[in-house]
């Protein structure tokens, strides 16, 4: 009782009261239905619910969190329970049982030291600008479990960061990351509504065949091994923001894990293994933009000094699946109405290798369109993304058409599809087009 | 007007300035004197508001947005930011202006979307578009905007009927690529020459048809600076009106000015 007493006196010392009733919380309560073509069972159900608060510390500081509970009713996108063996201790998800997880998304401090902006705390970082597929967007890890279908904030795995902002004057800021959290993609298992199967993203069983035709005969092991975390293998990164004669800039630096394991296999008399690792890199990427009359022209690109590619990696004896990576994309943006957007894109995303013994495409090069608008009095959002493979010829389309019933009640539909060759990035869920409908209630 | 959030009036009247000669002669000296007297009336050089946009359509229920509106104008350069509290939909969004005050310079824009988590660069070309479903345009809301600049003639000064402590000027659009620019084929100010400030504006478009009125309500000093309360909007065309309200004025707040830079947008007010 003495303690409690206590406590409340120190914490209305510290403003802790205050703070509590400056507080605000917003809540986003989503039911969703989705039909698919996917011929075993076709319908599935979520609900997800999403809690975000901020909450003010002192004088310019404020503490943000963000917290999620979902359900996946028919335990398609994940089936069973995940292992988490990409994710660190620290962000894995709370899971409830096989369909359901709870997940401290963003739990971070904004604050100030001198003329450093802090930012501390699991949180989203954020480089380049790209719509859809990621090129400079290198630094958070992604969820893979919708694909790409995910929406575009919580496709990002947030991550434990230290980020500090150093504005240098109008245009120019410095920004540091050093990021204790090694959380690498998140890839749906074998089994999964959205699995990975395209030869373009990762390894085919045929190349066993290929290279050792007698591994096939003996049991295989799969395993997972994840990197220490230590001062040698801590992720770091900066990045130096300007302007140049109408030129917006930036450069940026990472040192880091590639978030795609390679699947390295060592094989004996009696078994094979394939083991999962991460491979250390060093990525640097280059984005700038200009206007041109009523549109902005953007680019970006990349260059990682080793990834893996989707190959088994045999090792030092063998084949080693490890090469420099690179990417580029060339985007013109027309702003329309309100917070309107029409968007086109080409870019490339590969690896600089011409493997002798496999089947692996080196280079994806692909074109995207971006159509965002807000109609019929702004009750209407609309936004149509599609991409196409222009190596393979697939394509798909991603559409999200949001009624605002009332300031607090959204309706969204929408309408994902595939086509193309199942060796595709994007033809390989040729069989996975599906329409939902979304019910958001906003406390 | 334009240099307070309230004075806002002067964002509209933004456009309004200036002055100077065309095919028609040179707009009238009187005229000028009073405009260029509104242009420079006193301002804060540091502003943080609340803002309560409401619009309403010709039928239908109205929607209300909430914003926190901050304000830095330095010789150089007039900074302001928008960031968007209510409702759900658009919550966190935000607007980030730069208006350059040498007119050679280019203006610059970004939009930041939560859910995108990054601020967007747009160009800051389209001064006639409309602002975030709002009666006013973006040259509208930059507010402050071009306060010398030449975009409009202006004709002599005429009485206001029936109240003589107002009077009106009417302008056009120095060139066919302002009009178009603008949109606005000509816009008529009623001012209060006394207090320096446009009280009402009506605007026609493009093509001479009247496309919305302009009224500016509420008009009181807080510290000492004169500014609109409240500015309503009526678009003629549509039957669409834009009501803002601003409310929480704090001249010289303590909000740091790095909130308005693009890195200080992607952190959020």
């Amino acid at each position: 009782m003495r303690v409690a007493r206590l406590a409340i006196l120190l914490a209305a010392g510290l403003g802790v009261t205050d703070a509590v009733a400056q507080s605000t919380w917003h809540a986003n309560l989503a039911g969703i239905g989705q039909v698919e073509s996917f011929d075993q069972d076709p319908e599935s159900a979520r609900f997800q619910a999403l809690i975000e608060g901020d909450v003010p510390l002192a004088e310019r500081a404020r503490l943000h969190v963000v917290a999620a509970v979902e359900n996946d009713f028919r335990d398609a996108l994940e089936p069973g329970r995940p292992d988490q063996s990409n994710r660190s201790h620290a962000s894995r998800r709370w899971l409830l049982g096989d369909s359901g997880a709870a997940e401290l998304e963003e739990f971070f401090v904004d604050g100030r030291a001198g003329a450093w902006s802090l930012r501390l705390g699991k949180q989203q970082t954020v480089w380049g600008t790209s719509d859809g597929l990621k090129v400079l967007d290198i630094v958070n890890p992604q969820s893979f479990r919708e694909f790409i279908l995910d929406d575009y904030e919580r496709s990002r795995i947030p991550l434990w960061t230290v980020s500090a902002v150093r504005t240098l004057g109008d245009r120019t800021a410095l920004d540091l990351i050093v990021i204790p959290d090694l959380t690498f993609h998140d890839i749906p298992e074998a089994g999964a509504r959205f699995e990975i199967t395209s030869p373009s993203l990762t390894p085919q069983a045929d190349q066993v065949r290929t290279i050792l035709p007698g591994v096939l005969t003996v049991p295989i092991e799969q395993r997972t091994e994840r990197p220490e975390l230590g001062w040698r293998t801590v992720e770091a990164g900066m990045r130096l923001r300007g302007a140049l004669g109408g030129f917006e800039l930036a450069i940026c630096a990472l040192r880091h894990f590639d978030d795609v394991p390679l699947a390295k296999l060592d094989v004996a008399l009696d078994h094979a293994t394939v083991t999962r690792e991460y491979v250390r890199s060093h990525s640097f990427g280059l984005q700038a933009n200009h206007p041109l009359g009523l549109t902005l022209v953007r680019f970006e690109g990349v260059y990682g000094t080793r990834g893996p590619i989707p190959a088994l990696d045999l090792g030092d004896d063998g084949l080693s699946a490890v090469a420099p990576s690179y990417g580029a994309v060339v985007g013109v943006d027309l702003p329309v109405r309100d917070m309107g957007l029409v968007s086109a894109q080409v870019g490339i995303l590969g690896h600089d290798t011409d493997h002798e013994h496999y089947d692996v495409p080196s280079r994806n090069p692909f074109a995207t369109g971006l159509w965002r608008d807000e109609l019929v009095a702004n009750r209407l959002t609309a936004e149509v993304f599609g991409a196409v493979s222009l190596e393979r010829g697939d394509a798909m389309v991603r559409a999200r058409f949001i009624v605002l019933l009332a300031d607090a009640v959204r309706v969204q539909v929408g309408v994902d599809a595939f086509g193309g060759t199942r060796q595709g990035v994007f033809g390989q869920f040729d069989a996975r087009d599906r329409v939902g409908l979304e019910l958001i209630l906003s406390l | 007007m334009i240099r307070s959030f309230g004075r806002a009036g002067v964002a509209l009247v933004c456009a309004l300035v200036l002055v100077v000669a065309d095919a028609d002669g040179p707009s009238d000296p009187s005229a000028v004197a009073i405009m260029k007297a509104v242009a420079e009336r006193a301002d804060s050089g540091r502003q943080q508001a609340r803002l309560r946009f409401t619009l309403t359509p010709k039928s239908g229920a109205s929607q209300v947005r909430d914003a926190t509106a901050y304000r830095v104008v330095d010789p150089s350069m007039r900074r302001t930011s928008i960031v968007f509290v209510a409702p759900a939909a658009i919550r966190g969004s935000s607007f980030l202006a730069w208006d350059a005050q040498d007119p050679a310079m280019a203006d610059d824009q970004w939009l930041y979307l939560p859910a995108l988590r990054r601020a967007r660069r747009i160009p800051a070309h389209d001064r006639g578009a409309y602002f975030l479903g709002t009666d006013l345009t973006y040259e509208d809301m930059r507010s402050m905007g071009r306060l010398a600049s030449d975009d409009y003639h202006l004709g002599a000064p005429k009485p206001v009927p029936g109240d003589a402590a107002l009077v009106e000027i009417e302008g056009t659009p120095l060139t066919d690529a302002l009009r178009k620019e603008l949109g606005y084929g000509r816009v008529r100010w009623t001012v209060d020459p006394k207090r320096s400030f446009v009280v009402r504006s009506a605007h026609w478009d493009v093509q001479g048809a009247p496309l919305k009125t302009v009224t500016f309500e509420d008009i009181a000093q807080v510290d000492a600076i004169w500014m609109a309360k409240t500015i309503v909007v009526d678009n003629q065309k549509t039957g669409h009106r834009t009501k803002l309200e601003f409310s929480e004025v704090t001249n010289q707040p303590s909000f740091d000015p790095a909130l308005l830079t693009p890195a200080g947008l992607e952190r959020g007010g």
